[in-house]
């Protein structure tokens, strides 16, 4: 089963939002775009307290309508899940296969109070039929939802009854955490059951059997060691004739109850021989640390302010659960809380994960194993090689897990690109700002956004066809490895090379528009056909500014849907004659000296000398020695044949940002100014 | 009765832990504990852990009292069966089907149970437009429109013709000459119940089919909820309630996506008496190839501490089966259930009265003595008689029908159903008590008013409380309406008084104290018979299986009784025609204590 959609209105920032889910989801959004509230609204339906579901008044956007949560469940693969729909006869929809349970909120003027309701919803109703029952808390049961917030403390579940980790143990070793005395009357009521069944069937021989057994386990803390062997090879042998004995009719009952009752003993038998030894234990430490004097001096001079009291000094509890909670994890011999925050946070979400797991899976009487877990922000603390690995491993263990029937549903919000590095389109969903501050989920469908920039570019020949397919599904894998960032950013500068990659952030810089600060990225389009970026900016609903070099602009104007104020076109050919039209010529030759290697440095030198009769026998040390020596007319063909070419020679991010840190902000190329204010201007467009 | 106390014996235990791999049918007898065996087997099933949530045990029982009973007693016995047993009966669980998707056949989901004498109402409608007979008949007096209409060809061919059609799913029945009509009325009357959002008894199992029959999306819900099927009284179910059955439990021509579901059946084919409903007791033999059952058969008896009822009671299950009483000792005991045919019918009821007294003398509580007849009007005169006595109450069974309860509240229904249509919310139980007050209906002084007020009352409380007041008012009336035997519900709750009844109307109950009366020809069996057989009109093969089935009904009339059984006939009707004491009793004379008045046994035929 699969949570396989959601629709959340009027809560906190979401408005009519609806988003579909594959199974392994990442959100994937700017701060506060509303990924945590997204797992809030879904994590109040399950909310475990059973009395009432708490909100705010703040959560309502307009507390005039009411707060609407929908979830959708589906994939309904194994039977077992289907029944456990029945003790709610008729919420499955049979026209899809869904059951909607749907969470209300609303404000009651006359309580002064928020009245929330849940009830089940069938969509192939007519109108007024479709809430049909009231959610029942019982149904909770079988949808288990987990949310990891981004905070985790592993001090608190390591070391509380609360924590994660008792409960853990609990679940594993219920027998052995309770206390004793309560496992021996659970013993004895399993016996009295047997009887009862025994006496019941006139079963007389195994009547006469048990009630030696019920003795012995009556005093079981006085009788020897070798007495409760006897008894456990005894219920052994009871079993064994119980089996073979073709009279006995409900025999698979008795050897049922029978094998339960010997477990039972067996683990009452250890933890008396532990405790015995604790006691021995405790008593020879005590003689070594001569505790006893020590006591008994303490107590004399106790005597003296407390004359009642009488003081005990010990070095163990003799009982054996004590031990259980202080219980320790350690990472290669030292304590998780000597590690640093990045283990301590990943070791407490394998904590919660492996609670949650194996929940479900003792659960072995309910075949039923679905559930959802929630993770907020994985990335916490981590550095980056761990947060990739991390995402693969989830993706591992959903797999692992399929595989045994278990069905396992993650539903992860993230801020890092690291994590979405190892992922794919089809596991990421973009929320995007929308109408007013509410997101819009959007995802991408690699192969039908091939299919639609292919589609529209009219080709006719088929293997031409597949070939862009191909070209462009590349293009998109390749996005993930370094462009990944985008996926984060409210606004997207679309260039055409390196060298803008390079100047177009420290540009920004320099007219004080940090590019990081108002969460914008540059793409770089590597001379491929711009219309990928722009397509796949438009489907995922970030908003862009295009830098165009003169000769493409008229081709991506053209293209519908695209807006002309968005794209900025240089006034001449390339980057680089537009620098050498507006940036003085010595602040170019500056950063050229810097960028190359001196060697090559000379060759130019000694090139322009076999050009420039004014430059032979100066001397010229570095590219800007030349100007002191050029005419206005050689200048220009200085500029046209020699540091044209250099500069497309050393084209590149760095030559980028080399160059840019050199200029001046009236000496920028007026065409990136206004690309970046622009891009700036967008940002905040959507914010309000 | 303690459960912890019984234990069970060798043939019961084979029942009950018998392997849950195998299908079953257990054909069990009166008195062998068949209510205990299908408790046990439910219980033994969740011990072993062979059943365990979400799945569900689905035990299916003739009537909702019983199955009210069965689920108080498992779960008594072991709390976890909460939850895990799922017991009904198969009109409740259409019923509940249609509630949950009858949308997907067309019909609302919110609708109304329409009652018999409804449905028999707006049948006539429509049947009086193109029949002269029938419009004649509407036009008298609701009273005496019952006499003409048992005698109506027409009507009694329409009732067989939809009893085949419907129920019994036999859909090349031809009724040969009034075909067309039939066809017309029957469309006609179920538009009409769609217009209302109405559905009838039939209806509800007919719709639930075929739903879950087109439907394989939510027959396969319901599938997956049940890994185990019990079902009780298997002898009484129809052609509809088996096919319904099939479709949950075996994987034949439908969901392929779960195994066929194991089914433990219990029927007795010797109590099979609703056959005039539509039930088909071939069912039995059907399924066992069916759901590839093994066979149990129960022969030991725990109800009847009176070895001579035991004895007539072993004759006549030999009679039926065999059609001859065989290895059956004889007379050799000293405890013969008597019979006395008496003159005329007032004496027949003094003589009743007698032994009423004397029971009550006795310290045997009014309670344990159950009056019953065959036809109910021959009931009457010892009601008439028992009214004048004022240490002896009685209780009426067949008041309690479901018809005769529509019939007599049918001013307290529509009452409530007003106000429910008026006022949105509120306590149901109030609205009850307020129409009680208005329409002069004494809620201390009626045992059904107590019972439907307590009913009324259960849809105030959760899950119900939320719903309107209009819903929970027809989920009342649907409820009251679909009881289709108040006889159990009465035993459980009656104290201290005689229950008069018709043979059915005590089927599945027990008393110390058995009474059957009317033991004479026409009226047990009743004209429709004796006319015929007096006149040798029809085939003896006829008359002989019609024979056979009125010794079923007399055989369950008998098996009643755990301690002492009394038989009755009068010799001369109310007009003083002679009558002869019924032919079905004669094969077994020798096991009776016979006082037959110098009159003799009907002997035109030998059954």
């Amino acid at each position: 089963m699969r949570l396989s959609k959601v629709y959340i209105d009027n809560f906190r920032n979401l408005r009519k939002f609806t988003m579909e889910f594959s199974g392994f989801d990442v959100l994937v959004g700017e701060n506060n775009i509303g990924k945590t509230n997204i797992l809030l609204a879904i994590g109040k339906v399950f909310s475990f307290d059973r009395r009432r579901i708490y909100f705010e008044n703040d959560d309502f956007a307009d507390p005039e309508r009411p707060i609407i949560i929908e979830l959708v469940f589906s994939n309904f693969s194994v039977p077992e899940e289907e029944a456990i729909f029945f003790d709610h006869e008729g919420i499955k929809n049979p026209k899809t296969d869904e059951i909607v349970i749907r969470l209300k909120a609303e404000w009651d003027e006359k309580e002064r109070d928020i009245n929330v309701s849940l009830t089940f919803v069938r969509e192939d109703l007519p109108e007024d039929e479709q809430e049909i029952k009231e959610f029942s808390w019982h149904f909770r049961r079988y949808i288990p939802y987990y949310y990891i917030p981004a905070h985790r403390d592993i001090e608190k579940e390591i070391s509380s009854r609360r924590g994660d980790l008792f409960e853990i143990l609990q679940s594993f070793t219920p027998y052995q955490l309770m206390p004793i005395q309560a496992l021996k009357k659970r013993t004895l009521a399993k016996i009295d059951d047997l009887l009862k069944e025994a006496e019941k069937s006139d079963y007389n021989d195994l009547v006469s059997e048990l009630t030696e057994v019920k003795t012995t386990v009556e005093k079981v803390e006085e009788v020897t060691k070798e007495k409760i062997e006897e008894i456990i090879t005894k219920i052994e042998a009871i079993k064994g004739n119980i089996e073979s004995n073709e009279e006995i009719d409900e025999s698979s009952l008795f050897t049922k109850i029978l094998s339960q009752l010997k477990d039972l003993i067996i683990i009452l038998r250890n933890r008396f021989s532990i405790q015995s030894s604790l006691s021995s234990l405790k008593e020879e430490f005590k003689n070594l640390y001569g505790l006893e004097n020590i006591q008994s001096s303490l107590n004399e001079l106790l005597a003296e302010f407390l004359d009642s009291e009488e003081l005990t000094l010990d070095t163990i509890s003799a009982k054996d659960e004590d031990f259980l909670r202080q219980l320790s994890i350690g990472i290669g011999n030292y304590s998780i809380l000597r590690h640093g925050s990045g283990y301590q946070s990943l070791l407490s979400l394998i904590l919660k994960l492996f609670k949650t797991i194996y929940q479900i899976i003792k659960r072995e009487e309910v075949e039923f194993k679905s559930f959802i877990v929630a993770i907020e922000e994985p990335e916490t603390h981590l550095h980056p090689h761990l947060q990739r690995h991390l995402i693969k491993t989830l993706k591992n263990i959903q797999l692992k897990f399929s595989d045994e029937g278990i069905s396992l549903q993650f539903v992860i919000s993230t801020h890092s690109p690291f994590i979405i590095t190892p992922l794919s389109f089809d596991s990421l969903t973009f929320l995007r700002p929308g109408r007013d501050t509410s997101p819009n989920a959007t995802k991408i469908n690699k192969k039908e956004f091939a299919q639609e920039i292919v589609d529209k570019l009219n080709l006719t020949d088929e293997k031409a066809k597949q070939k862009k397919m191909n070209q462009i599904s590349r293009w998109l894998d390749h996005l993930f490895y370094h462009s990944q960032e985008m996926f984060f950013s409210k606004c997207v500068i679309v260039g055409e090379g390196e060298t803008e990659q390079g100047a177009i952030p420290i540009f920004a810089e320099k007219i004080r528009k940090n590019l990081d600060q108002f969460g914008i990225s540059f793409l770089n389009g590597e001379g491929n056909s711009l219309i990928y970026p722009v397509r796949l900016l438009s489907a995922l609903k970030t908003s862009w500014v295009l830098v165009v070099d003169k000769d493409k602009a008229e081709m991506l104007k053209s293209l519908e849907s695209v807006s002309e104020e968005n794209i900025f076109v240089t006034n001449t050919k390339a980057f680089e004659t537009e620098i050498l039209s507006t940036a003085p010529l010595e602040k170019i030759l500056l950063a050229l000296d810097e960028k190359s290697i001196p060697e090559r440095n000379r060759n130019r030198i000694a090139d322009l000398i076999g050009h420039f009769q004014n430059l032979k026998g100066k001397e010229i040390e570095s590219l800007q020695d030349v100007l002191a020596y050029l005419g206005e007319e050689e200048i220009d063909k200085f500029k046209k044949d020699f540091v044209l070419k250099w500069m497309k020679d050393e084209k590149g991010l760095s030559f980028g940002r080399i160059l840019a840190e050199h200029l001046e902000p009236n000496e920028i190329p007026t065409v990136f100014v206004e690309a970046i204010i622009k891009a700036v201007e967008l940002t905040r467009e959507h914010r309000e | 009765m303690k459960q912890n106390r019984i234990v069970l014996d060798k043939e019961q235990k084979r029942a009950v832990y018998a392997p849950i791999d195998q299908s079953l049918i257990v054909l069990a007898p009166p008195g062998c504990g068949k209510t205990l065996i299908m408790a046990k087997r439910i219980e033994y099933l969740i011990k072993i852990n062979a059943i365990t949530p979400p799945f569900k045990i689905l035990g299916l029982t003739f009537t909702n009292a019983a199955a009210n009973e069965m689920k108080d007693r498992v779960t008594d016995e072991i709390p976890e069966a909460e939850g895990i047993v799922y017991i009904t009966n198969f009109h409740s669980f259409s019923y509940s089907v249609l509630r949950a998707y009858g949308n997907a056949v067309g019909i609302s989901r919110k609708f109304t149970v329409l009652g018999e004498i409804d449905k028999e109402d707006f049948l006539l409608r429509i049947l009086s437009k193109y029949e002269k007979s029938i419009k004649k008949i509407t036009e008298l007096p609701p009273e005496n429109r019952w006499c003409q209409l048992q005698n109506n060809e027409i009507w009694n061919r329409y009732k067989d013709w939809n009893l085949e059609k419907l129920l019994k799913s036999n859909e090349g029945y031809i009724d040969g000459e009034y075909d067309e009509l039939f066809e017309k009325t029957q469309k006609e009357y179920q538009i009409e119940l769609g217009k209302k959002d109405y559905l009838d008894f039939d209806h509800i199992l007919w719709y639930a089919y075929y739903l879950l029959k087109n439907n394989s999306s939510i027959l396969e819900y319901y599938r997956a909820a049940f890994r185990y099927v019990l079902v009780d009284e298997f002898q009484d179910t129809n052609s509809l309630q088996f096919r319904i059955l099939s479709l949950l439990t075996s994987d034949y021509e439908h969901s392929t996506k779960y195994p066929p579901i194991k089914v433990f059946i219990l029927a007795d084919p010797d109590q099979a008496i609703y056959e005039f409903q539509g039930a088909t007791p071939e069912n039995i033999v059907v399924a066992k190839t069916i759901f590839r059952c093994k066979v149990i058969e129960l022969y030991k008896d725990y109800r009847f501490s009176s070895e001579g009822i035991k004895l007539l009671k072993s004759a006549i299950s030999s009679y039926i089966r065999n059609g001859h009483i065989s290895n059956i000792t004889m007379g050799s005991t000293d405890d013969k259930p008597s019979f006395v045919a008496l003159n005329n019918i007032p004496e027949e009821a003094h003589y009743i009265l007698d032994k009423v007294k004397k029971f009550q003398n006795d310290n045997i509580s009014l309670h344990e003595i159950a009056i019953i007849a065959f036809p109910q009007y021959r009931l009457n005169e010892v009601k008439k008689l028992l009214d004048q006595e004022e240490d002896i109450d009685y209780i009426f069974v067949p008041d309690f029908r479901a018809g005769n309860i529509e019939r007599n509240y049918r001013m307290l229904f529509e009452g409530i159903s007003n106000i429910t249509k008026i006022r949105s919310s509120g306590y149901l139980y109030s609205v009850f008590e307020e129409v009680c007050q208005e329409k002069n209906f004494d809620i201390e002084k009626d045992e059904v008013l107590k019972i439907l007020w307590k009913i009324a009352k259960s849809y105030d409380r959760v899950p119900f409380k939320t719903k309107s007041l209009w819903e929970k008012n027809q989920m009342f009336i649907n409820e009251v309406l679909l009881e289709i035997n108040w006889g159990e519900v009465l035993r459980e709750r009656v104290k201290n008084k005689v229950f008069l009844s018709t043979i059915h109307g005590v089927k599945g109950l027990q008393f110390e104290v058995i009474i059957i009366c009317g033991l004479e020809q026409y009226s047990f069996p009743n004209w429709r018979i004796c006319n015929p057989c007096r006149r040798s009109s029809v085939e003896s093969n006829y008359l002989k299986r019609e024979l056979l089935k009125n010794l079923k009904i007399f055989y369950v009339g008998i098996s009643r009784a755990k301690s002492y059984l009394y038989l009755t006939s009068s010799l001369n009707s109310k007009y003083g025609y002679y009558r002869p004491v019924t032919c079905i009793l004669k094969p077994f004379a020798e096991m009776l204590d016979l006082n037959l008045n110098n009159g003799r046994f009907c002997s035109n035929l030998n059954i």
